[in-house]
């Protein structure tokens, strides 16, 4: 396993295209290159519900981003300090009907779709979310 | 967030002068385009040409205008850059909207 990327930042919303952008500079020189257009719709997702929901009664906090290299698999780290996720799980992420014309609920299912494997754990009063894509 | 409007025969366009529609701006998004779509009548286009990149809260903005047209007014989309047009496929809205290749297609062109 090697480390590709690895950063902590304040979660913010102003810092989210940041992170992406950093993210993204750094996956065009690795064999992920093909992985960034997914890479980028589902960390955009993970980061709005650490913003959204992990920190919704805080006033800030930070956010850490690690990718790297297991195989030839790119698995993306992502670790928050604030609540934990209800019933300590990864919410199912069905789909909407489209005909409902929903105006939410396509974060999780995009996750989802988008990676191959997606684990959560609660350690220490932080969340970890792990992500694997194989190329 | 910066919209900005033309006239065409058929439509209006309206063009989004930004890279992203997310989650910061997806409220303002939704009420500009209220405020646009005010008065009028007939097709809108909205032009995504510059928009590179879009979450899951721009989208839920889009289909949000969409909902609060009045009758008698039609929201379509343009120039779906990839990110777009893969979020669009993924979550099965492009079986909602009426998108087109370019803004100058849909202007030209009425809607069928």
């Amino acid at each position: 396993m090697s480390s590709i990327l690895s950063l902590c930042v304040p979660a913010l919303g102003a810092t989210t295209p940041l992170i992406l952008g950093r993210v993204d500079a750094v996956l065009c020189k690795t064999r992920f290159e093909k992985t960034r257009d997914s890479v980028q719709i589902a960390l955009a997702e993970v980061l709005n519900n650490v913003i959204e929901h992990g920190y919704r009664h805080a006033y800030a906090g930070s956010v850490a981003v690690n990718l790297s290299d297991e195989n030839g698999v790119l698995r993306i780290m992502v670790t928050d300090w604030g609540q934990a996720y209800p019933d300590h799980a990864v919410p199912d992420g069905t789909l909407p009907d489209p005909t409902e014309m929903s105006e939410g609920g396509y974060g999780w299912f995009l996750i989802k779709t988008l990676m191959t494997d997606v684990t959560y754990e609660r350690q220490l009063g932080a969340n970890h979310l792990s992500l694997r894509l194989a190329v | 967030m910066e919209l900005s409007v033309d006239q065409t025969p058929h439509a209006q366009i309206i063009r989004v002068n930004a890279s992203r529609i997310d989650a910061p701006i997806a409220l303002q998004f939704k009420e500009d385009m209220r405020a646009l779509t005010t008065e009028g009548e007939g097709r809108f286009v909205l032009d995504l040409k510059e928009v590179e990149f879009i979450d899951s809260s721009g989208l839920g903005a889009v289909v949000a205008s969409m909902k609060q047209l009045r009758s008698g007014q039609k929201l379509e989309l343009a120039a779906l850059q990839p990110i777009v047009e893969k979020v669009f496929r993924l979550t099965r809205m492009d079986s909602v909207f009426t998108i087109h290749d370019t803004a100058d297609d849909a202007g030209v062109n009425e809607a069928n």
